[in-house]
């Protein structure tokens, strides 16, 4: 296994354990709309998306390049696969960010105001999806390993 | 347009040079070992410049290694 699949899988890892926790505990105790008086929940979840980070970082500095200077760890073909998934992710984030705020505004438009919980779900879930989506996406590319060098 | 092939024989050229592993070429072609596996199993297509290390290593030219075909 390459350094940049090993950094895929672990970042799929991290942040899908990240998200997993979060779906249920944002949604508990009346969801979002008590979400920001909701202080100990607020704060779980502000402690989640930092440990999620902190792993993060922890896993890129343990899967660094290190040792044998010489030997290749990434190449073309890593570069093209990063930058493949990277444009694709970008994409699959807009579409989530718009799906998501047209759902709310469709849903809320009656009331004319959306609880302000949602904008910390649309916050840390356009994260989560970010990671996600690219890692995943790169992990199936390096599978297949399929791909045009550029000369 | 036709649709046009390349193939390479980069794994014949490893036997013919005393069975050359997949990650010594990597090493000395500056690539990963999983590029040389991608390229002998026909799925990536090399740069220009990874063509030409690759070439250099076997030390032939570079169309003795990859072979354009329409």
């Amino acid at each position: 296994m390459t350094q940049p699949t090993k950094q895929a899988l672990f970042t799929l890892i991290i942040w899908g354990i990240v998200t997993a926790a979060f779906i249920p505990i944002f949604f508990s105790r009346g969801g979002p709309s008590t979400y920001v008086q909701d202080k100990p929940r607020f704060v779980f979840v502000a402690i989640l998306f930092g440990a999620g980070y902190l792993s993060y970082f922890i896993m890129m500095f343990l899967t660094r390049a290190r040792g044998r200077t010489d030997k290749i760890v990434r190449d073309e073909r890593d570069e093209h696969i990063q930058g493949q998934s990277s444009g694709v992710a970008l994409i699959l984030v807009l579409v989530y960010v718009f799906f998501l705020c047209i759902t709310l505004y469709e849903i809320y438009r009656e009331s004319g105001c959306v609880p302000v919980g949602w904008m910390w779900f649309l916050g840390y879930t356009t994260v989560f999806w970010g990671y996600i989506s690219n890692s995943a996406l790169g992990l199936v590319l390096h599978s297949r390993m399929v791909g045009r060098g550029k000369s | 347009m036709a649709k046009a092939e390349i193939r390479n024989r980069i794994r014949k050229l490893r036997f013919e040079n005393n069975e050359m592993t997949q990650q010594e070429l990597a090493d000395r072609a500056a690539c990963t070992r999983q590029t040389i596996v991608a390229l002998e199993q026909g799925k990536y297509l090399p740069s220009l410049a990874l063509a030409f290390r690759i070439a250099k290593v076997f030390g032939v030219l570079l169309e003795d290694v990859f072979e354009y075909e329409e």
